[in-house]
Parts: C-alpha cells; sequence; structure tokens
C-alpha cells in the first residue's frame, strides 16, 4: 500500500510563527487547530540548547509528525522551524513500522520555496525486531499509569521508543497515541501525550513523575498481573 | 474597596512589546513609586522571570511560543489607598494574527473578552503594514502603471486593526448604536523610542490618526471619548539586541509613558491604572 505524505513548513513570517509553504492548500490547514507547530509552553530557559524533536499527534483526519528545530536566524530569540508531514489517520494506522516516515523529515533546516507530496509505502518493514533500551521500563511505567504521560529523559533513544510502541499497539489506538517533548511539567497539562521527551539539564522540574531513562532495565515477570500485557507490548513470543 | 479580581484583555499581536512591559511593569509595581504598586509580592511570577533575568542582562525577552497562555495575579492598589487585584496574561501574539485572519475566536478567548472590564490594546506603528489609497496615491499618477501582483496578502493595519476591535465587539455582544463605554480603552503605541517624530511633542492621539487614520476615526466614532486613551510606550527606552547584551542597562531606570497630553513620564504603571479607573 502506498500512503501519501503531505509536507507543510512553519517558521518565522511577519516577525512571528506562521506556516511558510505547504502541499496542501492553505485552508485545510486553517481548519486544524489542532495543529501545533511552536515550542509547548512558555518555560524555556532562553540559555538552555535543546536538541530538535519530533512530535506526533492527531488532527482531525490527519496524523502529524513533525521535527522542530531552533531557529538561529530568526528576528528573534527562541523562534522555531518545523517541518511538518501529514498522513490520512486511517491509513497511517494500519503502517507497522514509522521508520520510513521519520526518514522523510530533514536533519536540518531546509526552506524550499515549494512543496509536493511524498509518499510512502506500507510494506517497508525495515527494522527487525528488537527490544531498544529502556523499552520494557517505559511499557511497564504506561500500564501501571495508563492515565499519565510517561516521560523520557533525554532525546537518546527516543526515537525508536517512538517506533517500539508504534509497531506493537494494535491500528485502532494508534489514532489517540502522541508524543512530543516536554519542558516544564505545567505544559502536560493540556492535551497531555502518551510519552513526553524531557531536556536532561530540567530534569529537576519533574519531581512527582516516575521518569524513565535509557539505561532502565526491565523484563517482564511471568508471574506478575501484567505480564500478559507487557509481553504484547514488548512483541515477546 | 473590593479586592474582586479585574481582569484586563491584554491585546497584541507578535512583537509588539507584550512581555517586555509585563516585566517592567512588575519591575515598577515592587518598586511601589508610581501610582500603582504591588500591596504584597504576587504568588508566581514564573511567566515572567526569564523575562527579567534577560533584560537584566542588557538583552531583549524571547518570543513567547504561539500557543502559549499563562497568567499572573497581582494585587495591587492605588497611591490614595484603594486596593484591586488584577489578572495579568502573557501569551503568543500570533492568536491575535491568526485571530483577525481566521475570523475565528476560539472558545478560551471568548470567554477572556466577556470576563474582561478594559482592553488594552498594543500597536507597534513601525511594523505596520500599509499600502497606498487615494489619499497617498493621488488620481493623477499613471494610470497604465501595473501593480504588483500580491503573493503574500497581509492585511493592512488600518484594517487589521478595526476588523480586530468589531470582532472583540461582538464577541462582547456589545454594539456601536451609541458609543462604547464597557470595554474602557486604551491603546499604547509600543517602541515609541523607534518612532521617528517630526514633532517631539506629538501626541500620541495625533500620531495615531497620521499614521492609521482609519482606525483612529474608528476610536473617536465609537468609543465615549472618557472611555479610551491613547499613550505612546517605550517598555525598555530603547532597542535591544539579541546578539550584543548591554551591560550597562538598568531596566529600572529604563522605559517611558508618552501621555495623551504629549508629556513623559517613568511611571509605567499610568496606562493601567487610566484603564481601571476607567473599568471600575
Amino acid at each position: 500500500m502506498i500512503i501519501p505524505v503531505h509536507q507543510a513548513l512553519f517558521g518565522e513570517v511577519n516577525r512571528g510563527h506562521g506556516l511558510l509553504v505547504s502541499s496542501l492548500p492553505e485552508t485545510t490547514l486553517r481548519s486544524m487547530p489542532q495543529l501545533a507547530t511552536d515550542l509547548p509552553g512558555s518555560s524555556i530557559p532562553p540559555d538552555l540548547e535543546w536538541e530538535p524533536y519530533i512530535r506526533g499527534y492527531r488532527a482531525g483526519n490527519y496524523y502529524i509528525i513533525s521535527k522542530t528545530f531552533p531557529d538561529p536566524d530568526a528576528s528573534r530569540h527562541g523562534m522555531v522551524f518545523t517541518h511538518v508531514l501529514l498522513l490520512d489517520l486511517a491509513e497511517i494506522c494500519q503502517l507497522n513500522d514509522l521508520a520510513p516516515v521519520f526518514h522523510l523529515l530533514p536533519k536540518s533546516i531546509e526552506k524550499p520555496s515549494s512543496l509536493q507530496a511524498l509518499q510512502v509505502s506500507a510494506t517497508e518493514l525495515t527494522t527487525p525486531h528488537v527490544i531498544a533500551p529502556g523499552y520494557g521500563k517505559v511499557v511497564n511505567t504506561l500500564l501501571n499509569n495508563p492515565q499519565h504521560t510517561v516521560i523520557w529523559v533525554g532525546n537518546d533513544g527516543f526515537v525508536q521508543i517512538v517506533e517500539s510502541l508504534w509497531k506493537n499497539l494494535w491500528p485502532n489506538t494508534r489514532r489517540e497515541f502522541s508524543f512530543r517533548i516536554s519542558f516544564a511539567p505545567q505544559d502536560l497539562q493540556d492535551s497531555p501525550p502518551t510519552i513526553a521527551c524531557i531536556p536532561e539539564a530540567l530534569v529537576g522540574r519533574w519531581t512527582h513523575e516516575s521518569l524513565v531513562h535509557i539505561t532502565d532495565e526491565y523484563m517482564p515477570n511471568p508471574s506478575d498481573e501484567m505480564y500478559l500485557a507487557e509481553a504484547f507490548l514488548m512483541g515477546l513470543p | 474597596m473590593t479586592n474582586t479580581a479585574k481582569t484586563l484583555l491584554v491585546v497584541g499581536r507578535q512583537e509588539t512589546g507584550k512581555t517586555h512591559y509585563g516585566v517592567q511593569l512588575l519591575g515598577r509595581l515592587r518598586q511601589r513609586s508610581g501610582k500603582l504598586s504591588v500591596r504584597e509580592n504576587p504568588e508566581s511570577i514564573a511567566i515572567f522571570e526569564e523575562g527579567l533575568r534577560v533584560l537584566s542582562q542588557g538583552m531583549p525577552a524571547d518570543h513567547t511560543p504561539t500557543t502559549s497562555y499563562d497568567s499572573v495575579r497581582f494585587p495591587l492598589q492605588f497611591q490614595h489607598g484603594q486596593t484591586i487585584d488584577l489578572v495579568w496574561p502573557d501569551y503568543g501574539g500570533e492568536q491575535i494574527s491568526n485571530l483577525v485572519e481566521q475570523r475565528r475566536l476560539p472558545t478560551a478567548w471568548q470567554q477572556r473578552v466577556l470576563e474582561s472590564s478594559g482592553w488594552l490594546l498594543f500597536i507597534r506603528l513601525e511594523h505596520n503594514i500599509e499600502y497606498p489609497d487615494a489619499q497617498s496615491r493621488p488620481a493623477t499618477l499613471d494610470s497604465q502603471q501595473v501593480e504588483p501582483q500580491i503573493t503574500n496578502f497581509q492585511w493592512s493595519a488600518n484594517a487589521f486593526y478595526t476588523e480586530l476591535l468589531q470582532i472583540l465587539l461582538y464577541a462582547k455582544s456589545t454594539g456601536t448604536l451609541s458609543r462604547v463605554k464597557n470595554p474602557s480603552l486604551v491603546i499604547l503605541l509600543s517602541c515609541w523610542d523607534e518612532i521617528k517624530l517630526e514633532n517631539e511633542s506629538t501626541k500620541p492621539f495625533e500620531l495615531l490618526s497620521q499614521r492609521m487614520p482609519l482606525f483612529a476615526e474608528f476610536i473617536k466614532s465609537n468609543w465615549v471619548q472618557h472611555n479610551v486613551a491613547v499613550f505612546g510606550l517605550s517598555s525598555t527606552g530603547k532597542a535591544l539586541s539579541k546578539k550584543t547584551p548591554d551591560y550597562d542597562y538598568i531596566p529600572e531606570d529604563e522605559g517611558y509613558v508618552v501621555l495623551p497630553d504629549g508629556s513623559k513620564s517613568s511611571d509605567l504603571t499610568l496606562p493601567l491604572s487610566e484603564l481601571i479607573e476607567q473599568a471600575i
């Protein structure tokens, strides 16, 4: 199955943050109030050097996957550039592997003057089954507190964790699966994602949440009540 | 008097100086030397902490993220003793641009408009966009001249701000068959220091009339005279650079307002006290 992937770029426009160019009509994007392309919240220390981060969430009949970069060429501090991919919600939920979608995102800021829709093949299963570092602990934390956002410390390994979760969720649950960065517990209050990564430098802001580090190890115990659910989400036989 | 919290609707597009004014206002309120001051320290000033820090280093505050909206509660008192609590917000100004461009008022903003008892509108004249009109582009101009095609349409400032106030008035269920008294309106012409004035004694409303005649007439025609005021504002006193910190900069000593009569004052609380007095 071939899935079309629309694109849009957001960055500095008229001294503010707005749409630069898109392969979709502007009116389509305007009709998606859920579209979030700027930094979340306003609790970002100005001297914090954060790495480009990925974000995924549902917006209407689309699933959005984006990558946000700090924009050093912008006229003001704190401005960002975001490359957005838009996939039909029903179609992406049939996709087992997000890696080909992530590969469509740029490694650095690129600002072409026009954009065309891309496509991704649903048959491209490029990654073999391996358990990503820290993934067992993520699954355990998620199942123990399904109403709370799982907090992943740092950026390293976050993409692999997202890919692993997506792969092991069944299509209907993928619709509501979401991930992004967070700079303070307050910015998780509105539309809390399933999992959020946080900059290591700000870890002290999370005092009440159980945090997951890439070095955390966890293997389900067959005698535990949650074993079957944990084994399912970890893709264990 | 009452301590009931008053909510002002602070309206400003991106980079019109809302954050700088909020930060400098907090500093002035704490100094307790102006017409308004804080009775006690606000419970939380988290939304201005970073702004306070960078301004004290002689650098401008960061762009406020587009979707953020936070507020702080100022427990205030006037010099004559009257007390009032004020809810002061900070947010990404793109929300205001989107409000007009999309002609859509999100539910949260509808609520804010309804709860507000006064409006504080920031306009940065030097960032305004204006197109030639019948007055600035004489009819004798060569009619054969081909107009350049507009590829990135932007509202003219006159139309934008007039439309904006009409949307907000509609959301507040306030008609203009009779002149508007509630909400009161204070317009701040921000970054006054960057405006090249031909006459230093120009009054803020005169400048607004020169630069935005349509909007100025809209204000003059629709508001009760005593319920609208136009101030000039330079929160930081001069432009600050994000690349070159000004280590000699002392925020508490900088900033001024130009009063409606054209005189200057370092009391940055004056526009706010004017609005509160009109609104209560």
